[in-house]
């Protein structure tokens, strides 16, 4: 590891230094497990309900959240000479964090008490906390430097290679972590599937009925494929584009480790019947709260990693992905202490059910994505995006109506009016930022498009990138009142569901897998026909499940209003469909089995050495060409 | 667009005004939202909604979230303007806010590939039915996609009298477990069937 000087001079606080700060953060966490187990004793003696959600609180992120933080900044540290690295901003975050835990325990104590109608001060608290954390941070580094002082800068940032090195650990362990858990995952999709037209399949067990199964497949694919492999793309894009090296490694790299720990945890616990019962909720609140942990350290490496840069200019992918690791993390732990830490009931819940749960795909998946589609299709092509206009105008239209759109999966229910047209005036907005994505996107590639013949990252991105301006298309219109009183409550719901998560991020994750593996491997990708079977499996598989729960799904809707078609006539024709959607999925699974076993060989180190991508040969799709040879 | 502070404040500012507007003030809406007193035919006062009783609906409503029942299942009906559900019998109004006062987490769903059961209590009174249905479905509803709980049920051969059920097709009882008597209980307890001055 190579230290970069520090060409900005820091203002020193005055306070002491790394040492220090550790042993402050384990003496906090052994007093955090003091004041837990004597809650815990409380609870027992004289049963407050408030003293054992206390106690929960401060083992789990008093104790544990402050022994996991000195543990990273100890393993960060341990080769660092004293005082090398700046220190303050690691003890204000520290204090902050422990400041917000004490308000969040009091709160508890208050509303268990009737003095607070809904933890009001945290929610609050948390995003204006972490905010003014960054300004303290940004203010803590010196003045902004001039022209000339940043080109000396930006000269001594430590090349491509030296970025991607720094990353290997860290994102190879993210990205083999997504890999397993998209193989689960599509076991759980299929079992899902093949239960719902034959309900006597695997059907002796609680543990593998069809209503445990379902939601294990969406957290896994959710917090485990999706969530690990957008982070590890993002920490990535994020490093090459500050071009700086990778910041808290070994941090990043026990959060990995701690995320597969904490969401095995949770998927046992849903499928042993713990599960919450929220839709996209549905771990339970200890496994939540872990992984909200591991959001907060995401964020502040993402903040550490802007604040630090060597490159000036910040790219239109940085902005969505710095968009990405505030905007989730903030609505994970609000959702969470919105439905699950305040004692009021009743649908307004469901609106911040509905609020969180849209919002998984629309800021957290969706930002990710696109960022990845704005650097992989530029960077492929060797050309420049199109605008950098329509690039802002994007951006701040996702972030300005994305977030209102949740009430749309409510719509026809008991709830007030306006509150839901709010959800369709959103959702229609929503056509701002997409045709502006697409048409940048679009223009960026006309001229271009005989390049998804030969390189398998494009056609994957490319694939992502076009199913995105459909599935946004799509939803828009079904928040319509009119259309969506025929598709709400069927598998249309559903089609429209797998074509954003899967037809637009999975597919671009693929795309970023075929590109940033072999940079951190230093190898290339073993076979091109098994990545031609990777892309033609997933790429069929989709369109058949599209296909068939879509029209499956309207036929569903418009029998469902009609009265006189009774219900199990409804259940039996859509069964053909459904087994049409385990053929899809069976297909999609055969192409994560040919992705996984490429991704094995690359971390085994049996890819084709370098130089030169893998591409797929010549002018003819690349099965036909295949073919043709044997 | 170069400075990340900025940038901050600005993604800052659109989550919280969605918090805000998405939460808070639906929150704020509901805050006088209480249950009301209301008169049956026999002059008994009770409260609606009713609170579940504790000792075996309030179970069976976690058995009903832990089984995942809100993945086929919705409870929301939805106006008559709105979609067929009045006209199919599964209630006999709109449902509104107060029916899920103090519910939480609130089970409306978002899926029907079974019918919605908001009303379950009030369309299927009988035991047997619900107790035969979820042992499998297929007994009562035929072509149901439905999923067995007969994990949920002992297999006797001998009637067991009260606390069985007579399989249609065999000579043979299913006993439920204290699980499946919970689950039903709460199932029975599903009906929104209280005329609200919101609704007429």
């Amino acid at each position: 590891m190579s230290t970069i000087p520090a060409s900005r001079p820091r203002a020193p606080l005055g306070l002491p230094g790394l040492p220090t700060l550790v042993s402050l953060g384990c003496g906090v966490s052994v007093c955090w497990l003091a004041f837990g187990l004597f809650l815990l004793g409380l609870d027992r003696v004289i049963h407050i309900p408030a003293a054992e959600a206390a106690c929960r609180d401060a083992l789990s992120f008093g104790f544990a959240g402050n022994a996991l933080a000195s543990a990273a900044i100890w393993f960060y540290t341990r080769r660092q000479p004293n005082g090398q690295r700046p220190a303050e901003w690691l003890y204000l975050t520290g204090a902050f964090y422990n400041a917000l835990l004490g308000a969040l325990l009091t709160a508890i104590f208050l509303t268990a008490f009737d003095f607070l109608p809904y933890n009001l001060p945290i929610v609050v608290a948390l995003p204006l906390g972490l905010g003014a954390l960054c300004a303290v941070a940004a203010a803590s580094s010196a003045a902004r430097p001039t022209a000339a002082e940043h080109e000396v800068h930006e000269q001594a940032a430590p090349g491509r290679a030296e970025i991607d090195a720094s990353c290997r650990q860290v994102v190879v362990a993210w990205f083999v972590s997504a890999v397993v858990w998209l193989l689960f995952g599509s076991l759980l999709a299929l079992l899902a599937s093949i239960k719902l037209h034959s309900p006597y399949f695997l059907a002796n067990s609680a543990w593998l009925t069809f209503g445990r199964v379902r939601p294990a497949h969406l957290n896994a694919m959710t917090y485990g494929w999706a969530s690990m492999s957008g982070i590890g793309t993002l920490l990535w894009l994020q490093a090459r584009l500050c071009r700086i090296t990778l910041p808290f490694r070994e941090a990043l790299y026990l959060v990995a480790f701690y995320w597969n720990v904490a969401l095995a945890y949770g998927l046992f616990r849903i499928l042993a019947g713990d599960s919450s019962g929220v839709e996209w909720l549905e771990l339970p609140m200890y496994s939540a709260m872990g992984l909200s942990l591991a959001f907060v350290v995401l964020f502040l490496t993402s903040a550490k990693m802007l604040l630090t840069r060597r490159a000036e200019h910040l790219y239109v992918s940085q902005w969505y992905l710095f968009g990405a690791v505030f905007w989730f993390p903030f609505l994970f732990i609000a959702a969470n202490v919105l439905i699950f830490a305040t004692p009021v009931g009743g649908s307004v819940k469901a609106v911040a059910n509905w609020w969180f749960a849209h919002n998984v795909l629309g800021l957290w998946l969706t930002p990710i994505g696109l960022a990845t589609a704005y650097y992989l299709i530029p960077k492929v092509l060797g050309r420049p995006i199109h605008s950098y206009y329509l690039s802002i105008l994007g951006f701040w239209t996702v972030g300005l109506f994305y977030n209102w759109v949740g009430t749309h999966h409510l719509i026809g229910g008991p709830l007030p009016a306006w509150l839901i047209s709010v959800g369709v005036v959103s959702s229609l907005m929503m056509f701002i930022p997409v045709v502006t994505v697409a048409v940048n996107h679009h223009l960026t590639m006309v001229g271009h498009f005989h390049r998804l013949r030969q390189s398998p990252t494009l056609r994957f991105t490319v694939f992502g990138a076009m199913s995105y301006t459909l599935v946004s298309l799509q939803g828009s219109l079904m928040a319509l009142r009119t259309i969506n009183q025929t598709t709400h409550f069927t598998h249309y719901t559903i089609a429209h569901a797998h074509l954003g998560v899967y037809a637009f991020f999975t597919m671009i994750m693929f795309g970023a897998y075929y590109y940033i593996v072999p940079r951190l491997t230093g190898r290339e990708w073993w076979s091109a026909p098994l990545i031609a079977v990777h892309f033609w499996s997933t790429a069929i598989g989709m369109s058949i499940y599209f296909v068939a729960l879509t029209y499956g799904g309207f036929m569903q809707g418009k029998q469902m209003n009609d009265p006189d078609v009774p219900f199990l006539r409804i259940v039996a024709q859509m069964v053909p469909y459904l087994q049409w959607r385990s053929v899809a999925g069976s297909l999609m699974t055969v192409g994560h089995v040919a992705f996984a076993f490429l991704v094995l060989q690359m971390v085994r180190g049996q890819g084709r050495p370098m130089p030169g991508p893998t591409l797929f040969t010549g002018h003819m799709p690349p099965l036909f060409a295949w073919r043709r040879r044997r | 667009m170069n400075r990340p502070l900025l940038i901050l404040l600005g993604i800052m500012a659109t989550v919280l005004a969605s918090l805000a507007g998405m939460v808070f003030v639906p929150n704020w809406q509901a805050r006088e939202l209480a249950p009301i007193r209301v008169v049956d035919a026999e002059g008994a006062t009770a409260e609606y909604p009713p609170p579940l009783d504790g000792l075996a609906e309030a179970p069976g409503r976690q058995i009903y979230q832990s089984l995942g029942c809100i993945y086929c299942h919705s409870q929301q009906v939805r106006d008559a303007a709105f979609g067929a559900d009045i006209d199919r019998g599964w209630g006999q109004r709109r449902s509104v806010p107060r029916d899920y006062l103090g519910q939480s987490p609130p089970l409306m769903g978002t899926m029907r590939t079974g019918p919605d059961v908001a009303n379950i209590g009030a369309r299927q009174p009988a035991d047997a039915w619900h107790h035969l249905h979820l042992y499998d479905a297929r007994l009562v509803s035929k072509g149901s996609v439905m999923p067995p709980f007969a994990f949920l049920y002992a297999v006797v051969d001998q009637d067991p009298g009260e606390r069985g059920y007579k399989l249609p097709d065999r000579p043979q009882w299913i006993v439920p477990s204290t699980t499946a008597r919970s689950l039903v209980a709460y199932l029975k307890s599903l009906h929104q069937d209280h005329d609200l001055k919101e609704v007429q």
